[in-house]
């Protein structure tokens, strides 16, 4: 895929070829991932990050760093296109998944807005750039499972005596596996959206 | 019948779909997302829907009947007039049976436009709309003697609920504030109604309705009015007083055949709306309101009745999920169907739709945000 991004992709909107370095992988039973300061930061520590991966067969993931990708390009292209964090896929055609994290601690300019809507709209619109172009749509296309994943921090808890935050946020205990919402658009383009809370985990089975 | 609604460039709605308007419906958003109005708007056409049956069943039973409706005089009582743009779309459909259907369109500032002239005889159907608007909280002040007479207009969502408010308090004297362990109580006396507030529990106290709890005054409209459409109110009257008027006036009557009777009319329906039921309320009164709301309107009612809500509370919000669980384990409280409830995000002009759909569930986690927003702060000063 980021073969696919920094060859394919800029040849076809006719933008000079990229040669960041935006791929990561990993085989790790559990890792999480965070923005870092604008880098997409991999870790296997519990709780470092905002979105939270199982991958309990220890399959070959593959992370793109999306947003550093488009961010890279001229600004007259990037101008208005909104985007997602990442792409992750695993190398056995079995998960697509387009993750856009939202971790309030950091990006806490947009704290107090809508940010449900937002996000749900950079996947979309990430979506429909990537897949307007052929080859990209044919490798997304060859993939059994594909999902936008919108992945949000849970805050902590003040103080012992204090429970708002975990009493807000308990409907999350209740569905370990995530939200599944209805979206007329991404499902039409063959996407599942899900939104991930706090301990919520993406699962890659 | 299956309702729709399409809204496209009407004020803060850019685009609007709803492609079945659950039984159960609530909207959620900021202030000034549009949930009023997407819920005045439903509410309107729904009206317009009606008067297209009443002028139908005219038509059907042999009866000259004309029909316009000056839209831009109601877009103005609904106060959305300023919305209306050369872009704006409104489309209310109702479908029967997957094959006919109805639709009512308004587009691009100008007239309405009927997708028929007239509703087949078998589809006919016979509704009462009320909106429990947010300026319930005037109706104590209102119903106070004297008041009325001062022929004020405190705009038509007022008039409405109040129109709808001394309906109901002329069929029901009692109705039990659960979720304040209060009683409200309709006295007659020779100057007409007097609405009382008294307590239930030992410290006993009998006061007017305008000098109660803030959060009596808005939520007593909201239990009256379902309770009377649900359990009290009479389609037999309300026809008579709608059709049988308007024939006996000018002879029509002697024209007049009958193409069904009321009672041969299938799909009669109350549709109750509801704006900000917290109002005024505390947390755990608010639930318990709900409760009462629901047994009103989907558990003790006799008759078929559509529930519309608004609002910000996440305790409402989150409620549902309760409800939902109650039901699937049918316990005998309260409780609500997963499959006969949609609860919708209006934001940046369009909706998301919570209802979860891996789980019997409510996304809530749009109203839990803000708490995450506020110990993040919190934890970021040290």
């Amino acid at each position: 895929m980021d073969s696919l991004l920094k060859n394919d992709f800029t040849s076809f909107h006719q933008l000079p070829i990229s040669i960041l370095n935006i791929r990561q992988d990993t085989i790790l039973a559990y890792f999480e991932l965070e923005d870092i300061d604008t880098v997409l930061t991999l870790s296997s520590i519990k709780d470092f990050g905002t979105a939270k991966y199982a991958n309990p067969n220890n399959l070959e993931v593959t992370i793109i760093d999306y947003d550093t990708f488009l961010t890279s390009l001229s600004h007259r292209f990037k101008q208005g296109k909104s985007r997602c964090d990442a792409i992750v896929y695993t190398q056995n055609k079995s998960y697509f998944l387009l993750n856009e994290l939202k971790n309030r601690k950091i990006v806490d300019e947009n704290a107090f807005q809508e940010v449900l809507s937002g996000a749900i709209s950079q996947m979309l619109n990430t979506l429909r750039l990537i897949k307007s172009v052929p080859p990209i749509d044919n490798f997304i296309e060859s993939f059994s499972k594909k999902r936008c994943c919108y992945c949000n921090k849970q805050s902590n808890n003040p103080s012992p005596i204090i429970d708002a935050p975990n009493a807000f946020n308990r409907l999350n205990n209740l569905v370990p596996d995530g939200i599944e919402m209805e979206h007329s658009e991404i499902n039409a383009l063959g996407f599942e959206l899900f939104q991930y809370t706090g301990s919520q985990t993406i699962k890659l089975n | 019948m299956k309702e729709s609604i399409t809204i496209k460039n009407l004020g803060p709605l850019k685009d609007i779909f709803i492609e079945e308007i659950k039984p159960f419906t609530v909207f959620i958003g900021e202030s000034g997302s549009g949930k009023s109005t997407l819920m005045k708007v439903i509410s309107l056409f729904r009206w317009i829907y009606k008067m297209h049956n009443i002028h139908s069943y005219y038509i059907k039973s042999n009866v000259d009947s004309p029909f316009e409706i000056d839209i831009h005089f109601y877009f103005e009582n609904c106060g959305i007039k300023e919305f209306i743009k050369s872009d704006t779309i409104i489309i209310y459909k109702t479908t029967f049976d997957k094959e006919v259907n109805y639709e009512i369109k308004f587009i691009g500032n100008d007239t309405l436009f009927f997708s028929k002239q007239t509703i087949n005889a078998s589809d006919l159907t016979f509704n009462k709309i009320s909106f429990i608007s947010e300026t319930r909280n005037i109706i104590p002040l209102w119903a106070n003697r004297g008041a009325t007479l001062t022929g004020g207009n405190l705009g038509f969502y007022f008039h409405e609920v109040f129109k709808d408010f001394d309906l109901a308090s002329d069929a029901i004297k009692d109705v039990e504030l659960k979720h304040l362990d209060l009683k409200f109580s309709v006295k007659k006396d020779h100057l007409g109604k007097n609405y009382r507030i008294e307590s239930k529990n030992n410290e006993k106290f009998d006061i007017e309705f305008k000098n109660s709890s803030s959060g009596t005054q808005t939520s007593v409209p909201i239990l009256l009015i379902s309770q009377f459409f649900a359990n009290n109110f009479k389609f037999e009257d309300a026809f008579n007083s709608s059709v049988l008027k308007y024939l006996s006036s000018d002879n029509r009557l002697t024209d007049f055949k009958a193409v069904k009777n009321l009672s041969d009319i299938k799909d009669k329906k109350i549709y109750i709306h509801i704006e900000e039921p917290e109002l005024s309320l505390f947390p755990d009164a608010q639930c318990k309101l709900i409760d009462d709301l629901i047994k009103n309107c989907f558990i003790n009612n006799t008759n078929p009745v559509e529930l519309l809500v608004s609002t910000h509370s996440p305790y409402i919000v989150n409620y549902l999920n309760l409800l939902i669980k109650r039901f699937d384990k049918n316990i005998e409280e309260a409780k609500y169907n997963y499959d006969e409830l949609a609860v919708y995000q209006v934001a940046e002009g369009s909706l998301i739709n919570l209802m979860a759909q891996n789980e019997r569930l409510v996304n809530t986690n749009p109203l839990s945000d803000t708490i995450n927003d506020i110990y993040n702060e919190y934890e970021k000063l040290g």
